[in-house]
């Protein structure tokens, strides 16, 4: 048996309660219970990615409508699942990875996918609408976050930082349906948004709303930690 | 609800955070799995509950606590019964407590908690401080109908006859104001449990002189009342009387109030009370990592 210091212990503690379906901590469990924002699935209502390449020669002004980004609750921090969780004094940085848990969570997308609608404008007033699926996998959440209160009745979850990253070999999967006609452009924009770079684009979107929604997101989750331990503490 | 808020430190690692924690449901009455007396309750050490807790404390030869004159009413007495003239007891009575129950050692709360920095082995000191007596509901911390046994030797000036005499007696304690100061050096083990010793002895940063590990203490102004003294056991009830006269004079000293309170620190400063105060104590710490985990 070996003496750890305090990091060290708390990290694998937490470690294990965030993977464990049975602890209150459980995170695909705490991901389901945020309310506000709710974060399965995760909606924006907008965003608007500019001018974009479709393809060479085709430059389209792209915007997405309600989309919603889906398997969030599938989501581990364990090193088994490719994830890591380190506390150093009460400030956590951790990097959580989507789709790795086999079966998912029940309700939840296996795999990390985004459903949108979308708009092209050609920038000549004629427009053109319809729906793209895409699923990835290696998505990754990454995040920083401090401990805040004096003990774990008052405790508040700070976030500093929450982003959703791809690795340069992740793998995407898009399905594109138009609302009228052009069938040829399925495939050029299916294999737009099978871009890593495309994707980081509408990510950065994404990312760019998670961290306008931090306090709301602290809030949720500090709220929904605080019962938690309550409940099982007795506090 | 305790009368006393436990002072909790801003924290600044996770064990601290958890510590805060530990005395905020120590400390409620609501919290069934952590609360303090009902924790206490169910300690037992040396193999004794402790509560109540059952003991024996040997004082030793009480010197310069006996009123001259009624050690010689004493041996008066006893020179009567002997039909001596002028006998007389020599030395002085040596005082005992055979049998001591106490109640109210869970009546208890926390009043301080500080951790200190780690260790060079990895553990982590934490010094905490129980105030007695903050739960009204509780019996207070005491005893009644504790045993003392007084024993003395007296002879006749010509050294012919010589006798023992012992007197037996009952008496209460009560305690005003008591505290425990606790150290606890923490270790925290990759199979997620929480080992706990408690030392002998412990320097705290900034201090210049050791604190023992348990120490049975008082607030200023507190104390130990020794009272309602009875002689139950005596060879006649003038030689009662007498060992009621040495008792109260005995009991109402300083200096035995200080042997008292000396005697039941020893007994918890020895190392199995210790063990095993500290083994329930890392019980309840590893118990409440589970539960978060």
């Amino acid at each position: 048996m070996t003496v750890l210091n305090q990091d060290d212990f708390f990290t694998q503690v937490f470690e294990q309660g965030l993977s464990n379906p049975q602890s209150k901590l459980y995170l695909p469990g705490m991901i389901l219970s945020s309310s506000n924002p709710s974060l399965n699935p995760y909606a924006l209502d907008k965003l608007d990615l500019g001018q974009q390449a479709l393809s060479p020669g085709i430059q389209m002004g792209v915007s997405l409508t309600d989309l919603k980004v889906l398997g969030l609750a599938n989501i581990a921090v364990n090193p088994a699942h490719g994830g890591s969780f380190v506390l150093h004094g009460l400030v956590t940085d951790f990097c959580a990875q989507f789709g790795q848990l086999n079966p998912p969570p029940v309700g939840v997308n296996a795999q990390f996918e985004m459903d949108t609608n979308f708009t092209l404008d050609d920038g000549d007033g004629d427009t053109t609408s319809g729906n793209m699926k895409v699923k990835m996998d290696k998505v990754s959440l990454t995040g920083q976050f401090t401990i805040g209160g004096t003990d774990l009745g008052d405790i508040e979850m700070q976030l500093a930082n929450l982003s959703v990253l791809l690795p340069d070999d992740v793998k995407i999967s898009a399905e594109v349906h138009f609302d009228s006609g052009a069938p040829g452009f399925n495939k050029m924009m299916e294999n737009f948004l099978e871009q890593v770079a495309t994707m980081r684009g509408i990510l950065a979107g994404v990312n760019q709303q998670l961290t306008a929604s931090l306090p709301q997101i602290s809030a949720d989750l500090s709220k929904i930690v605080r019962a938690d331990l309550q409940q099982q503490l007795g506090m | 609800m305790p009368t006393e808020q436990a002072a909790s430190s801003a924290p600044t690692g996770f064990l601290e955070y958890l510590l805060n924690s530990v005395v905020v449901m120590a400390n409620d009455p609501n919290n069934k799995k952590y609360y303090l007396p009902t924790f206490l309750q169910g300690v037992k050490v040396d193999g004794k509950s402790l509560v109540p807790y059952q003991t024996e404390i040997n004082l030793g030869p009480m010197q310069n606590m006996v009123n001259p004159v009624s050690l010689y009413v004493c041996s008066a007495d006893w020179s009567l019964e002997n039909g001596l003239n002028d006998g007389e007891c020599q030395g002085v009575p040596t005082f005992a407590i055979p049998a001591i129950t106490f109640d109210g050692a869970n009546n208890a709360s926390i009043r301080s908690c500080t951790m200190d920095p780690v260790n060079s082995d990895l553990s982590y000191p934490v010094r905490l401080c129980f105030a007695y007596g903050t739960h009204p509901d509780l019996p207070p911390l005491g005893a009644t109908g504790a045993q003392f046994k007084m024993d003395m030797v007296c002879h006749s000036n010509d050294g012919n006859v010589t006798a023992p005499l012992t007197g037996l007696g009952t008496f209460d304690v009560t305690f005003t104001k008591a505290i425990l100061n606790l150290v606890l050096f923490l270790r925290l083990n990759d199979d997620m449990t929480i080992s706990v010793t408690i030392p002998d002895s412990y320097t705290a940063p900034g201090q210049s002189s050791a604190q023992a590990g348990v120490l049975l203490d008082f607030d200023a102004g507190g104390g130990l009342h020794i009272g309602k003294i009875k002689v139950t056991d005596a060879a006649t009830p003038a030689l009662g009387t007498d060992y009621g006269n040495l008792a109260d004079t005995a009991f109402s000293d300083k200096g035995t109030l200080a042997s008292v309170m000396a005697g039941l620190n020893q007994t918890m400063q020895q190392q199995s009370v210790r063990d095993d105060l500290a083994k329930a104590i890392g019980q309840q710490l590893t118990a409440l990592i589970s539960s978060m985990r």
